[in-house]
């Protein structure tokens, strides 16, 4: 028994080395994930992020009121129809391939804050989107707000909705 | 119930079941799903990667261990299983992960998940979210099937039957 907990160990050893081997040699190790990391208000005014950051709701609801930032609903048509931030555009990743998410998103500027959203909670669709948009479609200010649609209603802020 | 052998003689289905023949060939199928398995997530572990992301159940850093270590170690049980070299070990790693397949998808199902396991990374996924669900309950079906073969596998190998 103590043998086959050594024998475990062991495989389990030789596969972290050669994973780790295969990691050096790889040139791309995006898969390496990292959390986005929130963004403080000063740096709010940058350009050109170097990933998606994580904004708060406070500065979310600073942004609506200047109309500084496009709100970007990351869910599904349905639930955008019942209820979304006013003024947001829906883009549900997994229905729209990139000619369509670009069409969404005419007038829409690579250096312009997008805030995109979802239904918070363990949510990621909105994640999912702001790396797509951030890696492969060149928009530089892309944030994530985590807290979604439910934190934004609760505060009794501005919504639209479709009959 | 009575069966022709391979070699000519009648055998009844108890000694079928004790024969190591079918443990040779269990040994073979899981050897080679764990192989194939892995092959595709050595190969593009980005993709496997987002997969794993998907889930939505670990850390980050943990997501990051199981996408290093993950690929070589279904290599290694799997060569183990086939060529017997650290035979018992390989055999106790694929149950503890099989029920970690069998956990994780169906803790997603359940939570109306719809996505790909990322198991055989080769397969073309569903697109349709009904599909992919569909997909996910026949991986439950199919990760407990290879979890009886495997406990089939522990039996013989502690009464030392085979190997």
């Amino acid at each position: 028994m103590n043998n086959n907990i050594k024998d475990i160990f062991l495989i389990i050893l030789g596969s972290l080395l050669f994973g780790v081997c295969r990691v050096l040699l790889l040139e791309d190790i995006s898969f390496i994930k990292q959390a986005p990391k929130s963004i403080s208000d000063n740096e709010l005014v940058n350009m050109q992020f170097d990933a998606p950051k994580v904004v708060t709701i406070s500065q979310c609801k600073q942004m609506f009121d200047q109309k500084s930032a496009f709100f970007i609903d990351a869910r599904d048509s349905l639930l955008y129809d019942e209820g979304h931030i006013l003024g947001a555009i829906n883009i549900h990743f997994e229905s729209n391939d990139d000619d369509q998410i670009l069409s969404r998103l005419e007038g829409v500027k690579e250096n312009d804050f997008l805030i995109i959203y979802c239904s918070g909670g363990d949510c990621d669709l909105s994640e999912e989107l702001g790396n797509h948009l951030f890696e492969y479609l060149g928009y530089r200010n892309i944030l994530l707000y985590e807290g979604g649609f439910p934190e934004w209603k609760e505060n009794g802020y501005e919504i639209n909705f479709r009959k | 119930m009575r069966v022709d052998s391979l070699n000519g003689k009648k055998m009844d289905m108890k000694s079928i079941l004790e024969s190591s023949y079918l443990n040779y060939i269990i040994r073979l199928i899981m050897g080679i799903v764990f192989i194939y398995a892995s092959y595709s997530k050595i190969l593009d572990p980005i993709a496997f990667s987002s997969n794993i992301h998907n889930f939505g159940v670990t850390p980050l850093y943990i997501e990051n261990l199981i996408a290093i270590v993950l690929p070589w170690l279904e290599l290694f049980i799997g060569i183990g299983l086939i060529s017997g070299i650290k035979y018992h070990a390989s055999i106790e790693i694929s149950i503890y992960l099989m029920w970690a397949f069998i956990i994780l998808i169906l803790q997603a199902y359940l939570r109306g998940k719809s996505i790909d396991c990322g198991c055989f990374m080769t397969d073309i996924s569903p697109s349709d979210a009904a599909e992919k669900r569909f997909d996910m309950l026949k991986r439950i079906f199919e990760d407990i099937i290879f979890l009886i073969m495997l406990y089939k596998l522990k039996y013989d190998a502690n009464n030392k039957k085979t190997h």
